[in-house]
């Protein structure tokens, strides 16, 4: 088994692959995807979709592809992860890359005060004026996807999404504090961990944090610092670990309603642990 | 003289009865007294039901919340009765790599200042076994 570890998207990426050539195919598809997804580069597809004025656009197949995949996510969390929130989270002062961000940014409010409306049809996406889509989580775990669903990767971690085809794969997970929380026997699937302890910054009167709340358009402020799900894809594991923090109190109780979610785990603010029944320890 | 005959020491008698007669009112008025204060001594000893004392000022407790309960159940995997302090926030100038781990072989999934590219032969196969790590983005 081969190892690499390099840097894409923003973030680490932790390959084990059976040959180097399965390596260096799966570092093509996360710089291409990058490429395409981007929304801090100027230049990539994604950028320019976001500032062209046009209601009805027609994207690459690779970008549709990405699309429908955030499109699933939407779908299966019923409006709670939405890639048409890009433009409240710019509005709250990510609009760079995470490296660049400075505290002192952002403000309280965003002029995206309702649901964004977007749909992608073939390669067509038609949206309402003023969505701004990110891709970020979910270009991450759909890459990962990719690159086992193609055969180039046994397991592939993104920034807390991992994708794994290989009957042995554990993985640690790491609270806010550094320390593993727990070490769990992932198996063939995907795991994701969304935190809203990492990529905080603060802003005038208070902090705020990545993760969007469709529902009142402000930074999560939950009970849940930190959720991770084990699901079939990294897409809807990435999904349902943003959906858990969310939800909050009620988070774990939606999981564990879900078929799609083999199991979840999520750490509280007081530093305690909790998790679905379906959750499996490694030793 | 007739009545000095028919009613002999008469203003004695008048007397005697009437002490008597006071004597005996005085009696039933101070009977009926007592009858009229246990009346009230009975009642005390019916159970009633004691309201707590009104304070003028109320206790709150933060108590932090617990999830909701799942259908199929709860797995408590760490509870921490004393809250540990508060991540830091993450900045620019907070090296995120360093707090997030990356020890025991693992390397971290969420750090968004992390090492530049390295050549796949760099990463050696060794460390392959490792569980990868999962820590939140």
């Amino acid at each position: 088994m081969k190892r690499a570890v390099f840097s894409a998207m923003g973030t680490s990426i932790d390959v084990r692959a059976a040959t180097d050539g399965g390596i260096d195919s799966t570092r093509r598809i996360f710089e291409t995807v990058e490429e395409a997804c981007s929304r801090f580069r100027p230049e990539s597809e994604l950028s320019r979709t976001n500032d062209d004025a046009d209601r009805i656009v027609t994207v690459s197949p690779l970008m549709a592809c990405a699309l429908r995949a955030a499109e699933h996510a939407r779908t299966i969390t019923g409006g709670l992860v939405d890639a048409g929130l890009g433009g409240a989270v710019r509005a709250w002062g990510y609009d760079r890359s995470f490296e660049s961000l400075e505290d002192g940014l952002g403000c309280e409010t965003s002029d995206q005060t309702a649901a964004p409306e977007w749909s992608i049809d073939g390669t067509t996406l038609v949206r309402s004026p003023g969505v701004n889509i990110d891709l970020g989580g979910v270009a991450k775990g759909w890459t990962c996807d990719l690159a086992v669903e193609r055969g180039h990767a046994t397991i592939v971690s993104a920034g807390g999404d991992v994708r794994s085809a290989s009957n042995d794969a554990r993985v640690e997970i790491v609270d806010p504090w550094g320390d593993v929380a727990a070490l769990i026997r992932l198996g063939v699937g995907a795991l994701a961990t969304s935190s809203i302890a990492r990529r905080r910054w603060r802003y005038g009167s208070g902090e705020a944090n990545h993760l969007i709340d469709p529902r009142t358009m402000r930074p999560s402020d939950g009970p849940v610092l930190q959720a991770t799900a084990i699901t079939a894809t990294a897409v809807e594991a990435e999904a349902a670990a943003k959906a858990i923090v969310l939800l909050g109190v009620g988070g774990l109780a939606w999981a564990d309603r879900q078929p799609w979610i083999r199991a979840a785990l999520a750490v509280w603010r007081s530093g305690c642990v909790y998790g679905t029944t379906g959750l499996e320890m490694a030793a | 003289m007739m009545l000095k005959r028919l009613f002999p020491m008469r203003w004695a008698k008048i007397a005697a009865w009437t002490g008597a007669a006071l004597a005996w009112g005085t009696t039933a008025i101070a009977v009926a007294s007592n009858a009229n204060a246990a009346a009230p001594l009975e009642e005390t000893i019916v159970p009633q039901a004691i309201e707590p004392p009104i304070t003028t000022s109320t206790t709150t407790t933060t108590v932090a919340p617990v999830p909701e309960l799942p259908d199929r159940g709860l797995v408590v995997v760490r509870y921490t009765p004393v809250p540990p302090p508060p991540p830091q926030v993450v900045t620019r100038t907070v090296v995120v790599a360093g707090a997030s781990g990356g020890g025991g072989g693992g390397v971290s999934a969420s750090a968004p200042a992390a090492s530049p590219p390295q050549p796949a032969a760099a990463a050696a196969a060794p460390a392959a076994a490792a569980p990868v790590q999962s820590s939140g983005s």
